[in-house]
């Protein structure tokens, strides 16, 4: 009984000196589970005595002699259905030429792709050429493979256009896919249409071990000898037809009319298919015949070569130019950051380019469609209604979704951050969106390890089990150092890309916490969606959908409680160009303080490190005025400030960074400002909804209305009245009374 | 003068008589010493089959007399050992000096050359123990048969057998025909550690050999011929590294496997039926793959008709191109002359001969 899980045809014709070898070859198979089936066209030289000696000495082999001559496509054929009727339960099939020679691994080692890759229909190994004298040519081998792609119309595009067929065709593959994909159909270049069949039914595989030793008489291949070899009762016309419009007639006629791969592939795509066939291969013949027609002309008209050889040397010496340029261009941009610069400046000219030819055709285009009247009516009403102004960030949000999907998927820790521009990008928007995205893409607290600096894990502790400080991993003066490096490359603070700095920091994590593969979620993804809003091109709705505001996990307060009085006021002010250094803004910080401090106990937030780009106002510090720069240190400077905010009664100081945190702890807060033409608005109008969400005012005033900060300062309700008592309570547990 | 202390080195200076005493020491020597003693009792043992027949021929006669004196090696001869080896191949240290810069060149330039026909990494430099030499090529010792043995590693990869020995689970035996002083199989054995390799040689060329092999792999499992009795030789034959077989006695030893069989210019130095004793052997062992670097004949041998024809008779000979000028030429030189060249070719054996 018959039970060979592969099974071996082998069209025989006229080969007899190189059968044996080959037959040889099959024979010493590491893999001895199979059965070879030779099917002799009426050859006419001894092929029929080789494989009859061999027949006597191994069962395996079996010999069927066609009764007239069955021409190539024929006998092709009809080896795979003898091979198959001989063994029918056979899983696996390849068809065998009488010439060529297998490594004795070759079969082994292509059962063994296919056992293991179910999605794989045909497995094959590189291969060298060899000369009629065996001697192994120095051609290097052909490479193609579609292992992986999983959209079929891609491996249909990707064979087309780089199969190597007279190789792949004596490929080992499913037998039960070959019979699907026809077999050998009778038309011309039948091994091509065979190949393109099989794509649709799955992918190909290439072993890289040189398995096959393909013998090659030169280049013999030409449709008149197919022609002749393919039909000897006679050519069809269609025969005549050019081969890649057969092949189309042929994929259209059975995919798109016969449906015979249905319902895989219904007759739309079928036909589809085999338009798709057409376009491409009659693409890829022109061009053939393009060439050919070069080679044809120069061979014919002599007088033309000259011609050709100097448009020939001018094209090459244009190339030659364009070479050079870019060599020069090369060594002026050396560093490949000036590089990368420059691309980017040019990739974003070429779009803007682009965009203001598309868009006005779109748009035209769009208000034909609008003026429809089912259009006018029903579609752009619920289009509006849909918030059709969030349509420029459209594919920002969906790179957006799709990194943090990517960023989500697997086990592997996540590094958030790492964290290197302002403070108010970090609170006003950076941690929203992280606890949007948590929550969003359902991430676990316990991958998340957030990178910030100078204590800024406390904000973090609702969103992520992990963190890490930079200021822990390097000094003040290094990151001064490589932070306003990054800006100066980037331009400014903000984090659009990952840089070479956040790269580093992030594979200082991974060295100091030994993990070896993270995935990295970049504030880049928050800055690159929420800049649409930030520039007026998406509605609040783009922030909204994308973010969650709610109060800061609760920060620990009581080691500076120790050293503060019971109820102060907190205070920050640092010059910016919202709030320049003028003699004007010195007085009055210098006013609001002590009139501050009149009233209540007043904690300067100042940090007396020199972390980033804001200059502190140092105000002389008196009665009731409290300094706590001897808690500050580079590593929690913001864990203090933040504690201190947390525990204090109000805050007030310069517009901008630690006036949001007020809100975030339920800290009302004053925020001012003096040169309102250097505010963002959308910044501002995000500050005052976030007060009416976490319902702690938040109130941002320009300094010309001091009326009104004087009435405000009237109203409060502060107690103990004076500084001066409040600094008595506080005198036993402060270590530096001021 | 103490009593005991051996009058002709009396006043030398201690440092060097510790040297000699470290020396002997060595575990290269001390390898020596057991190689030799192997040999000896090889040569006693074949002295009555070379006189039926097995005799060195005139010339190897000649050339094994030259390295008698490695018999009575000194621990200073073991330490430069592959300084010694020119008694085989006729190169130098001096060869070597780097000083000769246009020669470094070539070397370089043959060696990027080869470098670009490897697909797969199977370079590796001569050893800098025992004497190791060559040019320092990128801080890698490189000589004329470090190259060789490099052309024949990637024959033997393009002809589809290296990575089959060096992606091995199952335990392969190698056999080579004439192993001279050991280069090769320290190669082959360094990119295939899961194989046995069996040496067929001469006994007074062990001497070279299994010391060098020994020293470079020095946790080797090593067995002669003769050790046990012949039909045990290869009892276990999995847990060895290294098996010596005298060329006297090769016929006398049957391993359960031989997975492939390595000669390099010395088939062209046989008689027809010499070689064809070797490879009828070899396919008698059901040996899969016979690799072979010959010219078809030399120039000189009249007793050999063509090494080539021989091997087609018991394996299909497969050509493997390398490079236009033969492993003994610089890339500058002419080409070979058609038919007259070195060339690699892997056998694959044949069903019916």
């Amino acid at each position: 009984m018959s039970t060979a899980r592969v099974v071996i045809g082998a069209p025989l014709y006229n080969h007899a000196d190189e059968l044996g070898e080959a037959v040889e070859s099959l024979l010493l198979q590491t893999h001895q589970d199979f059965r070879l089936v030779c099917v002799d066209d009426q050859s006419t030289d001894g092929t029929e005595e080789v494989v009859r000696d061999y027949s006597v000495l191994d069962s395996r082999i079996t010999y069927t002699k066609n009764p007239r001559r069955l021409g190539m496509i024929g006998n092709w054929r009809r080896a795979f259905e003898l091979a198959l009727e001989a063994e029918p339960d056979a899983e696996y099939f390849a068809w065998a030429s009488d010439h060529d020679v297998w490594h004795p691994r070759w079969l082994e080692t292509l059962v063994r792709v296919l056992d293991e890759r179910p999605e794989v229909v045909l497995a094959y190994p590189r291969n060298w050429r060899i000369g009629p004298d065996g001697l192994m040519t120095d051609k290097r081998p052909w490479e193609f493979d579609t292992t992986g792609v999983e959209n079929r119309r891609d491996r249909f595009r990707r064979t087309m256009r780089h199969m190597s067929a007279g190789n792949m065709i004596y490929a080992l593959g499913r037998a039960d896919a070959i019979r699907r994909a026809g077999i050998f159909r009778h038309v011309l270049v039948p091994d091509r249409l065979l190949l393109m069949e099989l794509s649709l039914e799955g992918q190909f595989h290439q072993v890289s071990e040189m398995l096959w030793f393909r013998r090659w008489y030169g280049p013999i291949f030409s449709l008149g000898r197919q022609r002749r070899a393919f039909f000897p009762d006679g050519r069809p016309l269609y025969a005549y037809l050019p081969w890649w419009i057969g092949h189309a007639a042929s994929l259209t006629w059975t995919l798109g009319v016969r449906a015979e791969r249905s319902p895989e592939i219904g007759r739309v795509t079928g036909a589809r298919l085999g338009a798709r066939y057409l376009w491409l291969a009659g693409f890829l013949h022109a061009r053939q015949q393009l060439k050919q027609v070069r080679i044809d002309i120069l061979e014919r008209a002599v007088f033309l070569k000259p011609l050709y050889i100097r448009a020939r040397g001018t094209w090459r010496g244009i190339e030659r130019r364009r070479a050079d340029t870019a060599k020069r261009w090369r060594r002026s941009f050396g560093s490949s950051e000036k590089r990368r610069k420059l691309l980017q400046r040019v990739r974003d000219g070429a779009k803007k380019r682009v965009k203001r030819i598309v868009f006005p055709v779109g748009r035209a285009m769009l208000q034909g469609i609008r003026a429809l009247p089912l259009m006018r009516s029903v579609v752009v009403p619920w289009l509006a209604r849909e918030e059709i102004d969030q349509v420029p960030s459209g594919p920002e949000v969906f790179a957006m979704r799709k990194t943090i999907k990517l960023a989500a998927q697997g086990d592997a820790p996540i590094v958030v951050g790492p964290w290197l521009s302002e403070v108010g990008f970090e609170v006003l928007y950076w941690i929203p969106f992280l606890a949007w995205a948590v929550e969003e893409f359902e991430i676990p607290p316990e991958r998340l390890i957030v990178v910030s600096r100078g204590g800024a894990h406390v904000w973090y502790r609702d969103i992520a089990a992990h963190h890490a400080d930079i200021f822990d991993m390097m000094t003040v003066k290094q990151f001064r150092k490589r932070n306003e490096a990054r800006w100066a490359d980037g331009g400014n603070q903000k984090q659009m890309a990952p840089a070479a700095f956040d790269e580093y920091i992030v594979k200082l994590v991974q060295e100091r916490r030994g993990l070896e593969d993270v995935n990295v979620l970049h504030p880049s993804v928050m800055y690159r969606l929420l800049r649409y809003y930030w520039y007026e091109k998406g509605a609040i709705s783009l922030l909204n959908k994308h973010t969650v505001y709610r109060p800061l996990p609760a920060v620990e307060t009581e080691e500076v409680a120790r050293v503060l009085p019971s109820e102060y006021v907190a205070v920050r002010f640092y010059f910016r160009p919202s709030f320049p250094d003028t003699p004007e803004n010195r007085a009055l910080v210098g006013r609001v303080i002590r009139s501050l401090a009149r009233r209540a106990p007043v904690v300067l937030l100042n940090t007396g490190l020199s972390l980033d780009d804001h200059e502190d106002f140092h105000p002389d510090t008196g009665m009731g005025i409290h300094s706590i720069e001897h808690l500050m240190t580079p590593s929690r400077n913001l864990a203090v400030q933040s504690a201190v905010i947390a525990g204090a009664r109000m805050f007030v100081g310069t517009y901008g960074g630690l006036s949001y945190l007020g809100p975030f702890y339920g800290v009302p807060a004053i925020a001012l400002f003096s040169n309102e033409a250097e505010l963002v608005a959308t910044h501002v109008d995000v500050s005052r909804r976030l007060s009416r969400r976490l319902e702690a005012p938040l109130v941002t005033l320009d300094v010309r209305e001091v009326a009104v900060l004087q009435m405000l300062f009237d109203t409060l309700d502060l107690t103990p009245a004076t500084g001066a008592e409040a600094v008595d309570s506080a005198q036993p547990k402060t270590e530096h009374p001021s | 003068m103490a009593a005991g202390v051996d009058p002709s080195i009396e006043g030398v200076d201690s440092a060097w008589l510790e040297r000699l005493d470290t020396l002997r020491e060595s575990g290269a020597y001390r390898s020596y010493l057991r190689v030799r003693r192997e040999v000896l009792s090889l040569l006693s043992l074949g002295q009555n089959r070379r006189m039926t027949g097995h005799a060195p021929s005139d010339y190897w006669s000649g050339e094994l007399s030259r390295f008698e004196y490695m018999l009575d090696a000194s621990p200073l001869v073991i330490e430069q050992l592959r300084h010694h080896t020119h008694n085989l191949t006729g190169l130098l240290p001096q060869h070597y000096r780097e000083s000769l810069e246009s020669k470094k060149t070539q070397f370089a330039e043959k060696l990027a050359a080869l470098r670009k026909l490897d697909e797969t990494g199977v370079w590796v430099p001569e050893a800098r123990q025992l004497g190791g030499f060559g040019f320092d090529i990128d801080g890698e010792l490189v000589n004329i048969d470090t190259l060789k043995f490099y052309e024949v590693l990637i024959a033997l990869e393009q002809g589809a057998v290296l990575g089959e020995m060096r992606e091995a689970t199952d335990r392969k035996l190698v056999w080579e025909i004439g192993a001279g002083w050991g280069g090769f199989p320290y190669q082959f054995k360094t990119l295939c550690p899961n194989v046995t390799y069996v040496i067929t040689d001469f006994p007074e060329l062990f001497l070279f050999s299994a010391t060098y092999l020994m020293a470079a792999f020095p946790e080797a499992r090593v067995r002669f011929y003769g050790e046990v009795p012949a039909e045990e030789t290869f009892m276990g034959w999995q847990e060895l590294d290294f098996v010596f077989i005298p060329d006297m006695f090769h016929a006398a030893v049957r391993p359960e496997r031989v997975d492939l069989t390595i000669n390099m210019v010395s088939f062209q130095e046989m008689t027809t039926q010499q070689v064809e004793t070797y490879v009828r052997r070899a396919h008698a062992l059901d040996c899969q793959y016979l690799y072979s670097l010959n010219r078809d004949r030399s120039h000189h041998n009249r007793e050999l008709s063509n090494v080539r024809s021989i091997l087609s008779q018991y394996y299909w000979p497969r050509e493997v191109p390398m490079l236009p000028v033969s492993y003994t030429k610089m890339l500058d030189a002419n080409p070979d002359m058609p038919g007259r060249g070195y060339k690699h070719v892997v056998g694959w054996r044949r069903v019916r001969t």
